[in-house]
């Protein structure tokens, strides 16, 4: 055994331990390390948005920059963004549409027609089988396995004609489908969490009591 | 970003101009980029296929947690994501991909190959998992079929 002498770690392990408290039951150590993290979560963030976004693209252009119209610009978007803080003033909490309508209206407008690129029709590309598709016989195969699943998952969600004749087998191979992708998503979520607990194992046995190389 | 990188970034962390930096002098925009790795913990990869990849043609590459692995996996098939790592197993293969190239050099290179140690663990747990799931659904039809 070869403990650490490292401060760090050993404020790491008990911080660690403290949070692992939770599975006895809740208790003030595990409140302690929740609020610190939290408070250490926000603290960072702020910091971070103030060194490497307030900094260099409002304050230091504002005071720097030699062009007129562009501390003009930045003042003026600065304004616009400052109208968040009028929720806390009720009378003129009203103020906090503008900041809100031009923030989703460039996202909108910005974001929507790259969406339906990127998410529907590069996806639907993908599901289209040709000849090429066959050059490898297993891409082939789950080539079709992929436009079959894609074709029964989406009529499971047909609602505008009743479930019977072929819509009804279809539907059912759909929620086969939706069930075996449920059942990744668990498989996967599982992996991560575990993945988590082995790294923090690894960090007590090993970083910090020195139990394993 | 996509016409001019420094447009958006104008100087590093120390005020220095991002593009007299020896690292950033050659990468004007996405056309001097060979490929985009974006390793995360949320769903920012998905912004670069929306941004860098769909509208520029960026070649794209991402790490994520396992948890996102089911809805990015599309992604990688439709050749949108050239690379994915997913999780701990994909980090230990990539781990020792790396470790046999470092291994050439010498073993002053050695690497501890902590995702490849957590494997075992890994494995081990899954199996468990996956065996009570098996007693869980051998319990439920048994109890169901008892009922009737």
């Amino acid at each position: 055994m070869n403990i650490s002498t490292d401060p760090w770690i050993w404020i790491g392990a008990i911080l660690t331990l403290a949070i692992f408290s939770f599975l006895y039951k809740e208790n003030p150590f595990y409140r302690a390390a929740e609020y610190l993290y939290v408070g250490l979560a926000n603290g960072y963030a702020i910091t971070f948005y103030w060194h490497r976004i307030l900094m260099p693209s409002l304050i230091s252009p504002v005071r720097n920059d030699p062009n007129p119209y562009v501390k003009l610009y930045l003042i003026a978007i600065a304004i616009i963004g400052a109208l968040y803080f009028t929720r806390f003033i009720p009378k003129v909490s009203w103020l906090v549409r503008i900041p809100i309508a031009i923030v989703m209206g460039y996202s909108s407008g910005a974001y929507i027609p790259r969406a339906i690129d990127a998410s529907i029709i590069q996806q639907l590309k993908a599901t289209i089988i040709t000849r090429a598709t066959f050059v490898q016989v297993w891409d082939g195969v789950w080539a079709v396995i992929i436009a079959l699943g894609v074709i029964a998952t989406v009529s499971y969600f047909f609602f505008s004609a009743e479930r019977k004749g072929v819509l009804k087998p279809v539907s059912y191979l759909g929620v086969v489908f939706i069930m075996v992708g449920f059942g990744a998503s668990f498989g996967y979520t599982v992996m991560a969490r575990l993945s988590l607990f082995i790294g923090r194992l690894q960090f007590l046995l090993g970083d910090w009591l020195g139990l394993i190389k | 970003m996509g016409e001019r990188i420094s447009n958006v970034f104008r100087v590093d962390y120390y005020g220095t101009p991002t593009e007299s930096l020896e690292m950033t002098r050659h990468v004007r925009n996405y056309d001097d980029v060979g490929i985009l790795v974006s390793i995360a913990g949320s769903s920012i990869p998905l912004s670069w296929i929306s941004y860098a990849q769909t509208q520029f043609g960026l070649r794209l590459g991402c790490g994520i947690t396992a948890v996102s692995a089911a809805d990015f996996y599309p992604y990688l098939n439709s050749g949108q994501f050239t690379g994915m790592l997913a999780g701990m197993r994909d980090a230990a293969e990539y781990e020792q991909l790396l470790a046999d190239k470092l291994a050439a050099r010498g073993p002053e290179w050695a690497l501890r190959n902590r995702g490849s140690e957590a494997m075992s663990s890994q494995t081990a747990a899954h199996m468990a998992i996956m065996a009570f799931i098996i007693i869980g659904n051998i319990a439920f039809f048994a109890s169901r079929r008892r009922k009737k």
